[in-house]
């Protein structure tokens, strides 16, 4: 369980709720990040993260309800939330026309950054950004300019980092540096991380909130979570051939929750990602039977945050 | 460091960066000095086509002075809103705006820090223009407080037009859209003097001719500053401004 002390959270949502014109983004949504975790913020595309994300800075005003950030509400005081916050956005806020070391110097004196060298030294040895910093932004690789935007989100040296995806787009090397950096920075600050990537999740996080349509469906330590949904793994089979019609039959099976496939020479491996926590597997082997395929393999995995995540955000009637 | 002025400052470097700029500079350099040039000849004709006893009536000062400050005000008309279309619109479309919204700053600090910077360069614009006073002293024209006047009507006149612009950057996120919004603007400035001249009320012509920024300078053209001018201008700069924080904020609603 997270910690229930006020002091001892990073962030505290209570009934948190935004509307837009024919649309509710968030949804009364209640959750809580203890200080000092990496805290996995997991949602489908549209499930109202980066709303509220944005409210959590100070971007956005909430329709009801309110979340605290280290004990203080952006609404009323926004000056204090956002020199404790550090954002890094989807898309990383660069100017293209600046060097690194203009863009970075500049939002030093956004956030009135009193010794500047100082932190634009640590900031940049920090993030390994030293040998393009005289550099044109609009000339560095992605991986460089998601650097440089992780730079800019810790100049002003914030207690709570907010990442948005920040590994999307990256190459395998930059990925690895990229986690690395933030398992150093969970040494001495919250971090909360967006991703879509869930094994990237379930190595870097302590704790995790899953939203879906705005609402909360999800939330606990990672370990806690897991075990809720202990049992609700995913099977694995491997059949002669399948085709798109075979493999859409089975993706529309009430208890199927998402079907993957991968095609070699000799037999076609699937993976039945499951929305209970039911034994499927007989009723699976006579659903193949009826669907004529030639079935050589079946086995049942362990429960990973995949299938958690998938089940959750396609069926509500979950624990 | 005044948030103000970090973000004046940044704007300030990012214009001169901009090849626009130095377009617009340069060709807005060339058009003044090519007016300037034609009028002095279209004067120097006109005078020797008229009898001696007759030149008198054409007036220096209306023929060239007050109509090259006059052209250069209509000019500006079409080289302030390819300046200002970028300032709130380019932000927003880069995502560059969460940058300053996220620091502890407050949306006027960004809205003004951004007029003052374009209005620097606007000042910059006219600078090649200073060379015409001498050229008019030189001639023996040395009306000072004409051309003082029309400096000063020039730079009030630029800041109404980059604050209008700023406004309309403000409303979008296509720079082009802001561009042609920000011309309309300034434009509608001075239709209102024009709608005023046609007008038979004299009330409504009265209050369209006060509305109208033509109105006030004309006033400043020929040297005569009042608190009336004076307070036309702060306010009009100052509601658009105040339109463009508004709007910036409305990111909460």
């Amino acid at each position: 369980m997270l910690g229930n002390a006020q002091a001892d959270l990073a962030i505290k949502a209570e009934s948190l709720h935004k509307d837009y014109p024919g649309l509710t983004a968030v949804d009364h949504l209640e959750f809580s990040v203890p200080k000092g975790v990496v805290h996995g913020f997991l949602g489908p595309n549209g499930a109202g993260k980066s709303t509220t994300i944005r409210m959590m800075c100070g971007l956005l005003r909430p329709t009801s309800g309110r979340i605290l950030v280290e004990g203080f509400d952006p609404v009323d005081s926004p000056f204090e939330v956002k020199s404790k916050v550090g954002l890094l956005p989807e898309n990383p806020p660069l100017y293209k026309d600046m060097t690194v070391m203009e863009y970075l110097r500049y939002t030093a004196q956004l956030h009135k950054v009193i010794n500047l060298n100082a932190a634009l030294e640590r900031v940049i040895t920090q993030t390994n950004i030293s040998q393009v910093a005289p550099r044109l932004i609009g000339n560095l690789s992605k991986g460089f300019r998601q650097r440089v935007g992780i730079a800019q989100a810790l100049i002003h040296d914030p207690s709570l980092i907010i990442l948005d995806e920040p590994t999307s787009g990256l190459d395998p090397e930059s990925v690895v540096e990229v986690r690395a950096l933030i398992k150093d920075l969970k040494k001495t600050k919250t971090v909360l991380f967006s991703s879509h990537l869930l094994h990237e999740v379930e190595e870097i996080c302590d704790t995790i909130t899953i939203i879906s349509q705005g609402k909360l469906v999800a939330h606990g330590m990672l370990s806690d979570v897991r075990l809720k949904f202990e049992g609700l793994g995913h099977i694995e089979v491997e059949v002669k051939s399948l085709s798109k019609d075979q493999k859409k039959k089975i993706s529309d099976l009430p208890y199927v929750a998402k079907v993957e496939s991968v095609e070699t020479p000799n037999q076609t491996k699937i993976q039945i990602f499951l929305n209970t926590k039911e034994e499927m597997r007989a009723e699976i082997v006579r659903e193949m039977i009826k669907m004529n395929l030639d079935l050589l393999m079946i086995d049942r995995k362990g429960v990973e945050l995949e299938g958690i995540f998938l089940a959750l955000t396609k069926h509500k009637d979950l624990p | 460091m005044n948030p103000i002025r970090v973000v004046s400052i940044k704007e300030i470097s990012q214009i001169w960066r901009s090849p626009l700029a130095w377009t617009l500079l340069g060709l807005f350099s060339l058009l003044s000095g090519w007016t300037f040039f034609n009028l002095l000849v279209g004067y120097t004709d006109n005078i020797q086509s008229i009898p001696a006893d007759m030149q008198s009536q054409i007036s220096f000062l209306e023929e060239v002075v007050l109509r090259l400050y006059g052209n250069i005000n209509f000019f500006l008309l079409f080289f302030i809103p390819p300046l200002t279309m970028r300032l709130m619109a380019e932000e927003k479309k880069q995502g560059t705006l969460d940058l300053l919204l996220a620091a502890p700053i407050k949306d006027h600090h960004i809205i003004v820090g951004k007029f003052l910077a374009t209005w620097s360069f606007t000042i910059v614009l006219l600078i090649p223009t200073l060379l015409f006073p001498f050229v008019l002293f030189w001639a023996g024209v040395p009306d000072q407080k004409v051309l003082l006047g029309c400096y000063l009507g020039l730079i009030a006149n630029t800041a109404c037009y980059v604050a209008v612009g700023l406004f309309a950057s403000s409303l979008t996120e296509n720079q082009v859209i802001a561009a042609l919004l920000g011309f309309f603007f300034i434009m509608s400035t001075w239709l209102l003097s024009w709608i005023a001249q046609s007008t038979d009320n004299f009330m409504i012509g009265e209050i369209l001719r006060w509305l109208s920024v033509t109105g006030h300078f004309e006033t400043l053209v020929r040297g005569v500053l009042s608190t009336a001018d004076l307070t036309y201008y702060l306010s009009f700069v100052g509601l658009s401004l105040y339109a463009s924080v508004q709007v910036l904020g409305s990111r909460n609603w």
